[in-house]
């Protein structure tokens, strides 16, 4: 409930200062400027693309403001349903599925965008996992995760736009959370793995199909040290390359003909 | 008006006029700015010089819109943030001489960013890099984001810790910066000792810890990134040095009579081949870094005889040491980007143990700024003792090599100077900015472009920073510099 009463304070704050900002510099209704407007000039002297190409890439871009738009934070929905069953309606609304405390039941969208979730505050409905998978849930859509008490299990796995940037806003759920899952999240680096240290409970961390992460045993090996308790599995056994090399062992040398020109010998090291 | 003042005579101006307009032989080139006359003989001389590339006053132009001097961070985000809101509205050029960037602060600074100051602007414009970096995508890539610039960002918050005197003030500075849109998390002791067990926090109160949005990042990918978007929207990049301005005289009317003031014309730069380029421009902006003082000298500021000439700008080259230790005990993951109330700061680096650590020398010992050689005395006297103390598992650490860069010191307040100069009004700074200029350089240069394009501050207000508070001796107080 504090994060949402200071969100909603925090967008007054800066209306307020605006409104006072603006009238400091005569720009009120009554003394606006004669003539064009800078932003009319500018909007004159573009070159406009109204190829085929052009004009798909105009659609793609206005397509994508429009979902950034769509994950904003709506506090009247926080205040009317409370935090965990508006996270819930946001959740189930964009293809994700969520499961309360003390009912096994996992909620999700039906063919006929049926949910089965309340429309009305309902006492004792606290979220305790969320599962997000193969969503589109960026960084604004952490802006609606706000005050879930009791919230034990994240699942984000092969979601396109998790990225580093959402890795650092996981402190959210530092209290609380025990369970992480971010398979398959390519755009996630080492430098987002490394944002795990904050969340102070974790026990389960599910890193499959991360191979893109460039020092990813040393990193598991650095979370490893720092949470003991944690199990961290989904990753390959087999040893790494890059890692490590056998001084000692003889060089390979293997020669490839191409087509009858000067075979280019290819040098390999044997792990 | 007349083309005198100070503007250094060439050798056809010493001819009589009639042979004036014909070529002499001279040993440097030298070619007229904008608005000069060029003979017509030089002009086909110049077509016909390089059939198969751009004309040579392509590659420097003999007029822009507007002059940014400095190629380092701050003027590639000026030339790209004029070019971006505007993007037909302006010819920009920048002038750089070491395009290698092998001196440059830019490259060489630990490359951090965080949300927590004292004035409310400097946190905005933190906000704002951050922001920007988030989005790097939108802005930056060149051909519809197929190759993403990626500024390598690690997310690590400062720690700032404060003794018993300075907590209320702490207290203040985190309701402020969280008012303006940052996570801070104020830390009482026992909280500080239950997040960071290996702090040693004897003389130590509170502390304040930055959830989101700081951290560190590479510099040279920044850079590269800008020069690429810069030189796709058409940003003339002049690999020079910047040697004198030229100066065209106005007659304005005194108490008494007429007096002849001297305004700036145009800039003569000389390139890399050896000749003189001039150029002509309608608004020079000084992001000169640590030698902004030479530039705004030789546009007479300081030493021009009218009032507003008189005070300089005080931007003079500071150096500062960054050491690389290694300790393998040090702590881990969880190492915050610790700012110690005796002013060093502490990161780590890397995933093998490194360590980034270096401080604020005191006044008496300001390493002299004649080449980039490293103190190592400072370390041991200064940084070393403080670091073991305040992390008793640092004991073993080792120092593994350092570096060193200069920073951009306003000896007047420690704070950005930005805005036109009362006197030159097309003559704009972005200055001073210190060890917070990369971070800062994003917002400042989107200040620049909105100040030059709509003559005021739209989206942070940046006008305390004016170059007239050196004049009304105002000074702003920035307490949490590091």
């Amino acid at each position: 409930m504090a994060a949402l009463v200071r969100t909603v304070q925090l967008k007054i704050l800066q209306q307020q200062k605006q409104a006072i900002w603006m009238s400091q510099r005569g720009m009120t209704s009554n003394t606006k400027r004669k003539g064009f407007s800078l932003k009319s000039m500018r909007r004159l002297q573009q070159d406009y693309d109204i190829s085929y190409t052009g004009l798909n890439r105009f659609l793609q871009k206005r397509l994508k403001e429009e979902f950034e738009k769509s994950e904003s934070f709506i506090p009247e929905r926080h205040q009317f349903l409370g935090p965990d069953l508006a996270t819930a309606h946001f959740v189930v609304a964009r293809e994700g599925s969520v499961k309360f405390v003390g009912n096994d039941r996992w909620f999700k969208e039906d063919e006929n965008k049926n949910n089965f979730l309340p429309n009305r505050p309902v006492m004792d409905m606290y979220l305790e996992a969320i599962n997000c998978s193969n969503t589109m849930i960026s960084y604004r859509g952490l802006d609606n995760f706000i005050d879930l008490e009791y919230l034990k299990y994240l699942n984000f796995s092969n979601c396109h736009h998790v990225d580093d940037w959402f890795m650092s806003r996981l402190h959210q759920f530092s209290e609380t959370l025990e369970f992480l899952d971010i398979s398959g999240c390519k755009n996630v680096t080492d430098r987002g793995l490394e944002c795990l240290h904050i969340l102070k409970k974790l026990q389960g961390l599910k890193l499959s199909d991360m191979d893109h992460v460039e020092n990813l045993d040393l990193i598991v090996l650095l979370l490893q040290e720092r949470f003991p308790d944690c199990v961290i599995f989904g990753i390959d056994s087999k040893p790494q390359k890059q890692i490590e090399t056998d001084i000692n062992s003889k060089p390979q040398i293997i020669t490839e003909k191409d087509s009858g020109t000067k075979p280019h010998l290819q040098i390999k090291t044997r792990t | 008006m007349s083309y005198t003042g100070v503007k250094h005579l060439t050798k056809a101006d010493r001819l009589p006029r009639l042979f004036r307009y014909y070529s002499t032989k001279r040993s440097g080139k030298n070619v007229p700015p904008g608005g000069q006359y060029r003979s017509p003989w030089k002009i086909i001389k110049d077509e016909f010089t390089n059939l198969d590339g751009p004309l040579p006053t392509d590659l420097i132009p003999r007029e822009v819109d507007a002059l940014v001097i400095g190629g380092g961070l701050v003027g590639s985000s000026v030339a790209f943030w004029l070019k971006h809101l505007h993007p037909k509205a302006f010819s920009v050029a920048l002038v750089e001489r070491d395009l290698t960037y092998s001196r440059a602060s830019s490259m060489l600074s630990a490359g951090g960013v965080r949300h927590q100051f004292s004035v409310p602007e400097n946190v905005q414009l933190s906000l704002f890099a951050t922001e920007f970096l988030r989005n790097i995508k939108q802005y930056l890539s060149v051909l519809d984001e197929e190759d993403p610039p990626d500024v390598k960002f690690n997310h690590h918050g400062y720690l700032f810790l404060a003794p018993q005197d300075k907590a209320e003030e702490l207290v203040a500075h985190v309701k402020m910066q969280n008012e303006l849109g940052a996570r801070i998390k104020f830390l009482t002791k026992d909280k500080l000792a239950q997040q960071f067990p290996w702090l040693n926090l004897q003389d130590v109160e509170v502390g304040s810890y930055g959830l989101q949005g700081e951290g560190w990042f590479d510099p040279w990918l920044l850079i590269k990134s800008f020069f690429q978007k810069n030189i796709s929207y058409g940003v003339s990049y002049i690999h020079g040095e910047l040697d004198r301005f030229n100066f065209k005289s106005q007659a304005v009317s005194s108490g008494t009579g007429y007096i002849d003031k001297n305004y700036l014309d145009s800039a003569v730069i000389n390139g890399e081949d050896g000749n003189e380029y001039g150029i002509k421009f309608s608004h020079v902006i000084n992001c000169a870094g640590p030698w902004a003082g030479e530039v705004a000298r030789k546009a007479t500021i300081g030493t021009g005889n009218d009032v507003d000439l008189a005070f300089p700008l005080p931007v003079t080259p500071r150096k500062r040491f960054v050491y690389v230790v290694n300790c393998p005990n040090g702590p881990g993951l969880e190492t915050p980007v610790l700012i110690d109330p005796a002013g060093v700061y502490f990161r780590r680096e890397g995933l093998g143990g490194n360590y980034i650590c270096g401080g604020t020398p005191s006044e008496d010992r300001e390493p002299s700024t004649e080449d980039l050689s490293i103190d190592y005395s400072f370390f041991e006297e200064a940084v070393k003792p403080q670091l073991e103390y305040r992390i008793p598992t640092l004991k073993n650490l080792k120092l593994k090599s350092a570096w060193s860069c200069y920073h951009d010191y306003n000896e007047f307040d420690e704070n950005l100077v930005i805005g036109r100069h009362p006197f030159h009004n097309n003559f704009l700074f972005a200055n001073g900015l210190g060890g917070h200029a990369v971070q800062h350089s994003i917002g400042v240069g989107r200040a620049i472009a909105e100040l030059i394009m709509a003559e005021d501050f739209k989206s942070i207000d940046l006008s305390k920073f004016g170059f007239d508070r050196f004049l009304r001796n105002d000074f702003i107080n920035e307490e949490m510099i590091t």
